[in-house]
């Protein structure tokens, strides 16, 4: 166990002094390395981490609660933790180059033992209308990067074309064979830990109101955009470029379906993961972190494209929409809380079980 | 109140690390590598590596190839493709307790798309800001409303953005513009602007074939032009037009887009994260990308066939660039280290 006599050894090399909000005080040479369970991984919040309109991350931090601020200047914002229940929170900030260095800033922190943590990513969506409402939670067990393409104005490509995005070293869209390094592309989950987090969660019932019935109701011709919000399973495509329209859609559905050979099915659209996930696989390979432990779970504030009867420019901007903007923010907030602390709870309740379990 | 006393920033990964710090005068990164970093078909990291005194080779799970430090200090890295991977392994980097690189300067040197109003095949660009262009709002551009130029447009807007004040639009990201050091661009343009590149014949019948722009068809040279960073390996001459005002909103009416790279707003990044425990000094950091491919077609031509057309003799010019015109500023550095280290030339 090196790693612990390097720790010791960085706290003499170093003198870190850390001092910490409320009950937690690390003293001015020493500090104790703080064993974490589950990593609550958010991606963005609004003002303060409590008590005024609330992101991602707030809910965690009232509710669960975190209650000690860990500091991390090389992080987005500062840390949160619960030292009894032995949970992390961090907030990555937006898009993948920023979720990359908070997550590898986090990883690399010997100030925590991550050695045996389950990280639980869950933040907010945009959902595809052909699968799933506003409101609803659903667990990814593949992740694509929308970015890492060629691209070309689809008004300057050849008339057959579908997309103006190509695969990396490929010349047409979803050119056959599949470049068999994908450069970072794609991420596989630990399908079992998925199916048990989706197991777990399938039931339970998500927040459902007149504005959120309102808002699916516009999206005639499309059932599963009009249920009520429920739990499930589906693929995520992660982009800094927050896409939306119709061909735009279709375009995630068959880069996610091609980078998957076909096992998985475009359900959210997210800014994050791709960068989030390329630091977890290199602290993984360098042994800090085990990527089986890892969860994504991403609820869905709006639809990826419009409805019938608007132009993607208009749902885009949210002028059209029944209420404005994003109607589903808050239920998408509560339901990706609801959901998570479901998993993160039965980890942390029954330890014994999952210590070494995936 | 919170207190927070970063004494010395160098807390790291966990390596076993008996020994103090390597003091690095200058960290080389790189980007791209064709197979092993020595010994076969050279990319941007080899040429470094088998033109350089290597003293020590470094293990490095955190990134795509391992880590060669030469006699001088000179640290040599490659990130591998795209915005995430560079992010993630120069945070690894930077937080590696093996490296002191609190004093070292860092030179971004690699291949890129060059914008045919500005470059030739195998000249090179110093760059005074990098610009994110993944951080947008898109809509496929067959389905935009006619008035506008293209589907790119800033995160939260309503439509394309026209003046710089159209960018400020409730989404706060500093994560798209990074302005580097322009005196230190500029001294290193200076210390560069006189050497001679070359490229082969293939290249020359290649760039001739841009009638109308003449700087691109100018044989290889040297000068200064702003890079933009996405992941997105975009072409064709709607999104030139769009790269070019992107550029100005974000960086002002004076910067000129020249170059497109796949990773300078990652490592730019996790180099400003480093910073705020002094692991780095921005100020030190240089920007230089060379031009392996153009970044759109020429008249006449399609994008669809340009876009992954194969480089002109495989890129070979600009690799060569990258090498021959990083390579002199890196040899400055070491050899004047003494006034250096805390002197960075034309300071602000």
């Amino acid at each position: 166990m090196y790693k612990n006599v390097n720790k010791i050894l960085i706290q003499c090399l170093f003198l870190i002094k850390v001092t910490v909000l409320a009950s937690q005080t690390y003293n001015d040479s020493t500090f104790e390395v703080l064993p974490v369970k589950v990593v609550v991984v958010t991606m963005f919040e609004l003002g303060e981490d409590m008590g005024d309109r609330p992101g991602e991350f707030q809910n965690w931090v009232s509710r669960f609660p975190l209650n000690d601020t860990i500091l991390f200047p090389l992080g987005y914002r500062n840390l949160r933790y619960n030292k009894d229940k032995q949970v992390l929170g961090v907030v990555t900030g937006i898009g993948t180059a920023r979720a990359a260095a908070t997550i590898m800033a986090l990883g690399s922190d010997p100030r925590f033992d991550f050695s045996k943590a389950y990280w639980v990513v869950a933040g907010i969506s945009g959902v595809d209308p052909l699968d799933a409402s506003v409101g609803s939670a659903i667990w990814a067990e593949w992740i694509v990067d929308g970015d890492l393409a060629h691209e070309i104005d689809a008004r300057e490509t050849p008339k057959e074309w579908e997309t103006g995005y190509i695969p990396l070293r490929k010349s047409q869209p979803f050119e056959l064979p599949r470049q068999k390094d994908n450069e970072g592309v794609v991420y596989h989950l630990n399908g079992e830990l998925v199916d048990w987090a989706y197991s777990l969660t399938k039931d339970l019932a998500l927040e459902d109101n007149d504005v959120l019935a309102k808002f699916r109701g516009l999206y005639s011709g499309f059932p599963n955009a009009q249920r009520p919000p429920k739990v499930l399973k589906g693929a995520q495509l992660a982009a800094m470029t927050y896409w939306h329209g119709a061909l735009m859609n279709d375009w995630a559905n068959k880069w996610v379906d091609y980078w998957s050979n076909g096992q998985a099915n475009f359900m959210t659209s997210a800014m994050e993961e791709t960068g989030t996930l390329q630091s977890l696989t290199f602290l993984s390979n360098a042994g800090e972190v085990d990527f089986d432990r890892v969860l994504v779970l991403r609820t869905a504030s709006n639809y990826t494209m419009q409805y019938e009867g608007i132009t993607a420019a208009e749902s885009l901007s949210g002028e059209k929409l029944a209420a404005g903007g994003y109607t589903a923010f808050i239920p998408s907030l509560e339901a990706a809380y609801v959901v998570g602390s479901k998993v993160v709870n039965e980890l942390i309740n029954n330890w014994d079980v999952y210590k070494d379990k995936y | 109140m919170i207190h927070f006393f970063f004494a010395v920033g160098l807390y790291g990964q966990a390596k076993e690390n008996t020994s103090a710090p390597i003091e690095v005068k200058a960290v080389v990164v790189t980007m791209y590598e064709k197979g092993d970093a020595q010994g076969d078909d050279a990319g941007e990291l080899q040429r470094w590596v088998e033109r350089s005194k290597i003293k020590e080779v470094f293990d490095f799970p955190m990134g795509e190839f391992p880590l060669f430090l030469t006699k001088d200090n000179v640290l040599l890295t490659c990130t591998g493709g795209g915005v995430p991977n560079a992010t993630a392994s120069i945070m690894a980097l930077g937080l590696d307790n093996r490296f002191d690189l609190s004093k070292a300067y860092w030179l971004i040197a690699g291949i890129a798309g060059g914008d045919p109003n500005d470059l030739s095949l195998g000249s090179a660009a110093w760059a005074t800001v990098v610009i994110d262009g993944d951080l947008a709002y898109e809509i496929d551009a067959r389905e935009i409303p006619k008035d506008w130029p293209y589907g790119y447009l800033p995160l939260g807007a309503k439509r394309p953005a026209e003046k710089p004040e159209d960018i400020y639009t409730g989404w706060t990201l500093n994560t798209i513009v990074f302005q580097l050091n322009s005196g230190l661009s500029n001294w290193a343009y200076d210390k560069t602007k006189n050497l001679s590149l070359t490229a082969g014949e293939a290249t020359s019948q290649f760039r001739e074939l841009f009638t109308t722009l003449p700087n691109a068809q100018k044989p290889p040279f040297i000068t200064m032009g702003e890079t933009l960073s996405s992941s997105t390996y975009w072409h064709g001459k709607l999104l030139n037009q769009w790269a070019n005002d992107w550029v100005k909103l974000y960086g002002g009416e004076t910067k000129n887009f020249m170059t497109t790279n796949m990773e300078d707003s990652g490592t730019l990044t996790a180099l400003h994260r480093l910073a705020r425990t002094d692991l780095v000094d921005t100020d030190k950091i240089m920007v230089l990308r060379t031009v392996s491919n153009y970044s759109m077609p020429p008249q006449g031509e399609q994008a669809s066939w340009s876009t992954t057309a194969p480089y002109p003799e495989g890129g070979k010019p600009a690799l060569e660039s990258a090498y021959t015109v990083g390579s002199r500023v890196i040899e400055e550095i070491v050899s004047n280290w003494v006034v250096m280290k805390d002197n960075i030339p034309n300071k602000r």
